[in-house]
């Protein structure tokens, strides 16, 4: 089912509807209510249509025009006025007929003020009728004044000739303001040249001048007129921006600006005074926005004037300030009355969809048993009946939900403990192979955490001692969606080594598409390792049959080799030298009748015979064979006492413990070092070992000591386990210190360990000392060879026995009958029954072994004494209680064979069927 | 023989220029010219009508730029072409004076950096900007006028011609007066599109709307004015046009261009004493501009004549140049100031170097001897 996605382009408002409503047609209406007035008020763009506002600013801006249009004109006109008149009194035909005197350069004062008194009355009423501060007529060469309506002026130089002549330019008319502490006048000059005459220049001439004050001129010139509202005003300034009339407002400084002394630097200024007549939009002197027109009046190539005509901004837009707060308040009383309305509209409409909403919102919180009030049949009642029938019918399906979802808990609770405590480890990848899930037996077995693999691919784990093609084939099989099944040597975050049995399976969903992979993963380490000892047991036990087999038949023919030595030996008791050479074979028989036991002893297939032995002279034979099996970096050192120390013991098993115990020395040093073995002689109160508490008594005490790798605590508790071992997987089989351990305690002993890691290990071996000095045995030398005269029957298989022992025995003055097997032996003891007084036996033959040969004899005659002998005999005699006096193991000495003859047939060791 | 027809030699020679300057104006009649003459020229020796100006750099011959499209500049020049005086004193010192007429300023100042025009009559602005390159000094004033925006009845403000076309003369002070009004309301250059156009095409322009306002001096304005009501004119700036020559003219040959400056003078005071001299010198004006631009002017005589007594009323009688042109505050100064900010004069020059090159010495000898340079005993020759 596709959602809709969270960000889609909606407009989200807030609230409810009655909100939105309201929200919606407040903020519609006073849109509208704005678009509508703004448009009036400022029109639309393009030049689409007018506003108010630029209706205003243009009325504004026509009005300005005109009135300083208007000022223009009328200060051109009053100027060109005053020039005219100035033209027309100079042209004056009595002034002109009397120009030659006025204007004469010698000295005609008489003369001159006699013209002057009749110019006077036609000056003064000129001045009257204008209204003029002053009339004067200025010599222009002298300066002097010939005339002025103030009579204190007349005859001097006149105050204004500077101002007239200062520049040095030429001129006919001349306009200039005159200002003084006291006043300020505008004046009007008109050049009057002399009439041309030989000594007549340029310069001469006269000048008549009317002067006008300032308040006057600006008076007659500037008409405030309400057309320029209550803000407006005009400026006149000069052509370097100096104020010649007084402003309106003050100063921002609160100060009044001086007329001919402030210099008006506005930007409406500076444009009039430049030579603009626009328009402009700027500040005035106050900081007040205001709109300005500007003009422009040349009267004079010197002299102008700038005229500004500017009214405020803020009383232009006055009506539409006003009019923006009438309807401002209009709009916001609509609105709030349309809000108003609205709201108790929407309240009635929207009251059963409001008690919908209510249940809605129970339902939401959980109470699924809430349902809404059905009113009416309109719509909203119809929404309500059907949201009912909805509400039901979810509570029908939350019902079976929750029994589902109950049911599912479980079941997935039992997966998740199944999971959290399998024995097994669990963990789940992601299709691309992404750990995804491991469980604790995973964390445990491999020692990473969840947080540490979360994310991470399982070949982490790879060790390198599997092969890439089984991984080829695991990723080949799963990826094609079958299971694969196969073992794996992986490696822990401490880097150990360990193998596991891993099934991987893909992950599909219901479309069968696969999602991931879950691996279920036993460890076999263990298992692997009992199979390899199991393995190697299997090879010693091959070993063993197969070293009895050549021990067996290497026995027989050193008892041949023993026989015939011992019988050359007798024979040639007085020939020295043969004597000599004899020994030698007989030593070299000796040697091989030792390697022969041991072959035995390696593969245990000897049974423990406890005999009386020297365990000096023991090590000392083991000496020269442990010598080979120690390396050359490691030192052997061995200490054994001078005496002896005869303990109750089997030569082999005692010999095969301290061969075990060496190698393992040995292997516990891979980097060299020392391994001593010593014997010492000790009266112990207790046992060496703490936890086991023997008799007291004397013991002989076996050392083997290396400066090895040493054990832990845990090795150490282990160590005497059957198959435990720190070596790799084919190099030991577990089972050494095992057998050590067996073979001290069947010989009455304890054995005992010291060891720490890096410290090397000791172990300690006590066995009993006995309390008789061993009897010697007779020496091959001293041996004497006791005859007989009895018949001994000897079945034997091997004829080379058989005959060297018929030879022998004959020798010794025996009768002897022989037979080739174990029923011939019965045949031929049937037949001599009463002849025969012991039977000599091998064991194992053909046709009938020696014990069941020995049974049916029995019961032909019973208690016939009989020896038996045999190179290997385990196998045969378990079952029949032997002390072990009447076997004989091959090789067999001749003195012990006739001393042992003597021994059954004298009766002191009758051998007896149970 | 011999000397008839040297004679005859060199009046073909005098009159090749005038028979090519007829073609030339013929051709700019039948729209040929006037287009590319609308067309910015870098090189103006490459212009049409200008390459079949010959200077001759003898030592004799005198070259004066003279804009017939200029009211009352034009006006004043064809008063001086035909002053028989100025002629004659000019033959004593064996040179004679050649008038070369010019659309614009600019056009003129062209040929005076080269030092092919010694003296000429040109507005506010192509003067100040010559005169900054120190190779010309500001010798009388010619004229106090005005130079007016004139549009549609539509736009009432310069502010409303935001983005629209504006069409005048380039480097001429119908620019700067375009810039004034762009710079009163606040507004930038590239706040309109500039047309670049010859002054006789503006109203033209205007009438076919391919333009949308433009900006130009008298005759132009007035006469766009009272060719159509529904034009008006929605900003003035005050306008002066001065006579000005070469430095090295001045230098080499004083005493001609004392002769020039009488001359000038004479035309004004001629000009000024009857409204009947003003109507035959604005006759022949007409004549010259129609010449020039191929087409007959549709400005009267008697608007040419107010629109020229308007502009000489203040300098006729004395032209020397005004004291508050000396100052920097004064007119000259602020619209030199003005368009140094705009960029429109070199940024290194300075107002010190303008006011040193004002020099009203010629023009005050002439008007302090009236009779010696007959300044009030003239009478032009009648065609």
């Amino acid at each position: 089912m596709k959602t809709r996605p969270q960000n889609a382009s909606f407009i989200k408002l807030p609230g409810t509807i009655r909100w939105k409503l309201q929200a919606l047609v407040g903020f519609g209406a006073t849109l509208l209510f704005f678009s509508v007035f703004l448009t009036s008020q400022f029109g639309l763009p393009f030049g689409i249509f007018e506003g108010n506002y630029q209706r205003l600013e243009n009325e504004a801006m026509s009005r300005l025009n005109s009135f300083a249009d208007s000022e223009k004109i009328l200060i051109s006109m009053w100027v060109n006025e005053r020039l005219a008149d100035l033209r027309f009194s100079s042209q004056n035909p009595h002034f002109q007929s009397h120009l030659p005197q006025l204007t004469a350069t010698a000295k005609q004062e008489d003369k001159i003020a006699a013209i002057l008194d009749e110019l006077t009355e036609w000056f003064l009423l000129a001045r009257k009728s204008y209204n003029y501060e002053d009339v004067e007529l200025i010599n222009a060469r002298t300066g002097i004044n010939l005339f002025s309506s103030h009579e204190e002026y007349q005859g001097k130089k006149s105050m204004l000739f500077d101002s007239l002549f200062a520049d040095g330019r030429d001129w006919d008319e001349k306009v200039f303001f005159h200002n003084n502490d006291n006043s300020s006048s505008i004046c009007l000059a008109y050049r009057i040249p002399a009439p041309v005459s030989k000594d007549s220049t340029a310069k001469d001439g006269l000048v008549m001048l009317y002067r006008i004050k300032t308040e006057q001129f600006i008076d007659e010139v500037l008409r405030y007129s309400d057309v320029l509202g209550l803000s407006g005003e005009i400026e006149l300034i000069d052509l370097h921006q100096t104020l010649l009339t007084p402003l309106k407002y003050k100063l921002p400084d609160g100060t009044a600006a001086r007329p001919f002394e402030y210099h008006l630097a506005t930007k409406p200024a500076e444009f009039a005074s430049w030579g603009i007549d626009g328009v402009q939009k700027a500040l005035d002197y106050r900081g007040v926005p205001v709109v300005a027109v500007t003009r422009n009046l040349r009267i004079t190539p010197d002299f102008g004037l700038g005229i500004i005509v500017k009214q405020d901004e803020a009383d232009i837009f006055s009506s539409l300030k006003n009019s923006i707060i009438y309807t401002t308040s209009i709009t916001v009383i609509g609105i709030i009355f349309l809000l108003t309305l609205l709201f108790f509209v929407t309240r009635r409409l929207l009251k059963p969809l409001e008690r919908l909403s209510s249940t809605v919102k129970r339902i939401k919180q959980g109470d699924l048993s809430a349902r809404a009030e059905v009113c009416g049949s309109d719509e909203t009642g119809m929404l309500s009946a059907a949201f009912n029938e909805m509400a039901e019918e979810i509570y029908r399906w939350h019902q079976e939900f929750e029994v589902a979802v109950q049911e599912r808990t479980a079941v997935l609770g039992k997966f998740s403990e199944v999971v959290e405590q399998s024995p097994v480890s669990i963990v789940i990848t992601d299709i691309l192979g992404n750990i995804e899930f491991i469980n604790p037996k995973f964390s445990e077995l491999a020692g990473y955490s969840m947080e540490e693999v979360l994310g991470r691919n399982p070949r982490l784990l790879k060790s390198g001692n599997t092969p890439p093609e089984t991984y080829r084939e695991l990723w080949e099989t799963i990826s094609s969606g079958h299971i694969w099944e196969g073992e794996l040597a992986n490696r822990k975050k401490s880097g150990e080594i360990f193998w596991e049995h891993a099934k991987i399976s893909p992950i599909k969903n219901s479309n069968g598409v696969i999602t991931g992979y879950v691996g279920i993963k036993e460890n076999i380490t263990e298992k692997r390792q009992m199979e390899a000892q199991l393995l190697q047991s299997q090879k010693m036990e091959a070993m063993g049959t197969l070293a009895g087999g050549i021990a067996h038949d290497f026995n027989n023919i050193l008892t041949v080799i023993s026989g015939y030595g011992t019988m050359l030996k007798m024979k040639l008791a007085q020939d020295t030298s043969s004597v000599a050479m004899i020994d030698e074979i007989l030593a070299a028989e000796s040697r091989a009748e030792v390697m022969t036991r041991s072959l035995l002893a390696f593969s245990r297939k000897e049974e423990i015979r406890l005999a009386p032995v020297d365990l000096v002279e023991i090590l000392r034979g083991l000496e020269k064979s442990l010598s080979r099996l120690i390396r050359e970096d490691i030192e052997f050192k061995i200490e054994l006492p001078t005496g002896s120390l005869p303990v109750m013991a089997d030569k082999g098993q005692l010999e095969q413990l301290i061969v075990n115990l060496v190698v393992n020395a040995r292997d516990a040093m891979p980097s060299g070092g020392l391994l001593s073995l010593s014997i010492t002689d000790r009266y112990l109160i207790c046992d060496i070992s703490p936890d086991k508490l023997p008799e007291q008594g004397r013991y002989a005490v076996i050392t083997v000591a290396d400066t090895g790798i040493g054990m832990d605590k845990q090795t150490r508790e282990r160590i005497f386990d059957p198959f435990f071992t720190t070596k790799a997987v084919g190099k030991g089989t577990g089972l050494g210190l095992s057998m050590a351990d067996s073979i001290v305690k069947k010989h009455g002993g304890s054995i005992y360990l010291r060891s720490e890691p890096g410290e090397g290990t000791t172990f300690k071996i006590s066995l009993p000392l006995l309390e008789q000095p061993l009897k010697r045995s007779a020496d091959a030398d001293t041996l004497a060879f006791i005859p007989g005269s009895e018949t001994i029957l000897l079945v034997e298989d091997e004829p080379a026995i058989r005959k060297i022992l018929t030879t022998f025995l004959a020798e010794m003055g025996y009768s002897v009958l022989t037979a080739e097997n174990g029923a011939e032996g019965v045949e031929t003891f049937r037949a001599n029954r009463d002849e025969i007084n012991l039977i000599l036996s091998d064991v194992i033959m053909p046709k009938k072994n020696g014990k069941e040969m020995y049974q049916e004899i029995c019961r032909i005659k019973a208690d016939v004494p009989i020896v038996f002998m045999s190179g290997y005999t385990a196998d045969i005699l378990n079952d029949y209680e032997f002390n072990g006096r009447n076997f004989l193991l091959k090789p067999i000495q001749p003195s012990t064979l006739l001393e042992k003859i003597r021994e059954v047939l004298e009766g002191e060791n009758a051998a007896r069927i149970v | 023989m011999k000397i008839e027809l040297n004679s005859g030699i060199q009046v073909g020679m005098r009159l090749l220029p005038l028979l090519l300057q007829t073609i030339i104006l013929l051709a700019a009649q039948a729209g040929l010219i006037s287009e590319a003459a609308a067309a910015p020229v870098k090189n103006l020796a490459t212009h049409p009508l200008y390459s079949t100006y010959k200077f001759e750099k003898d030592g004799r011959h005198i070259y004066f730029g003279s804009q017939p499209i200029r009211a009352p500049e034009g006006v004043i020049c064809e008063v001086m072409k035909r002053d028989p005086i100025l002629r004659k004193n000019l033959q004593k010192l064996g040179m004679e004076i050649v008038f070369y007429p010019f659309f614009k300023g600019p056009d003129s100042n062209f040929f005076m950096l080269r030092e092919q025009i010694d003296i000429a009559i040109s507005g506010d602005m192509p003067v100040l900007t010559i005169t900054s390159a120190e190779k010309t000094i500001i010798t009388a004033i010619a004229k106090l006028g005005s130079t007016s925006i004139v549009t549609r009845k539509f736009y009432g403000d310069i502010r409303d011609l935001k983005g629209k076309r504006i069409g005048f003369p380039q480097g001429t002070t119908a620019e700067l007066a375009i810039l004034s009004a762009l710079a009163a309301a606040g507004m930038q250059e590239s706040d309109i599109r500039s047309i670049p156009m010859e002054v006789n095409d503006l109203i033209r322009a205007l009438e076919n709307k391919r333009i949308d306002a433009f900006s130009a001096w008298e005759p132009v304005s007035s006469e766009a004015l009272s060719l159509h009501k529904d034009f008006t004119a929605i900003h003035r700036l005050l306008n002066s046009s001065y006579l000005y020559q070469t430095r090295q003219f001045a230098h080499k040959h004083p005493e001609a261009s004392l002769q020039i400056h009488a001359s000038f003078a004479r035309a004004l005071h001629w000009m000024s004493s009857s409204n009947k001299n003003l109507e035959l010198a604005a006759k022949w004006s007409l004549q010259a501009a129609e010449k020039l631009t191929g087409r007959k002017s549709s400005l009267t005589v008697e608007q040419l004549v107010r629109v020229t007594a308007e502009g000489i009323a203040l300098i006729a009688r004395i032209p020397t140049i005004p004291q508050s042109d000396f100052k920097q505050d004064g007119f000259l100064g602020k619209s030199f100031d003005f368009l140094k900010k705009q960029g429109k004069i070199p940024a290194e020059s300075s107002w010190e170097k303008i006011r040193l090159s004002m020099d009203n010495k010629n023009i005050k000898s002439v008007l302090a001897d009236p009779e010696k340079y007959q300044l009030d005993n003239f009478y032009p020759e009648r065609d």
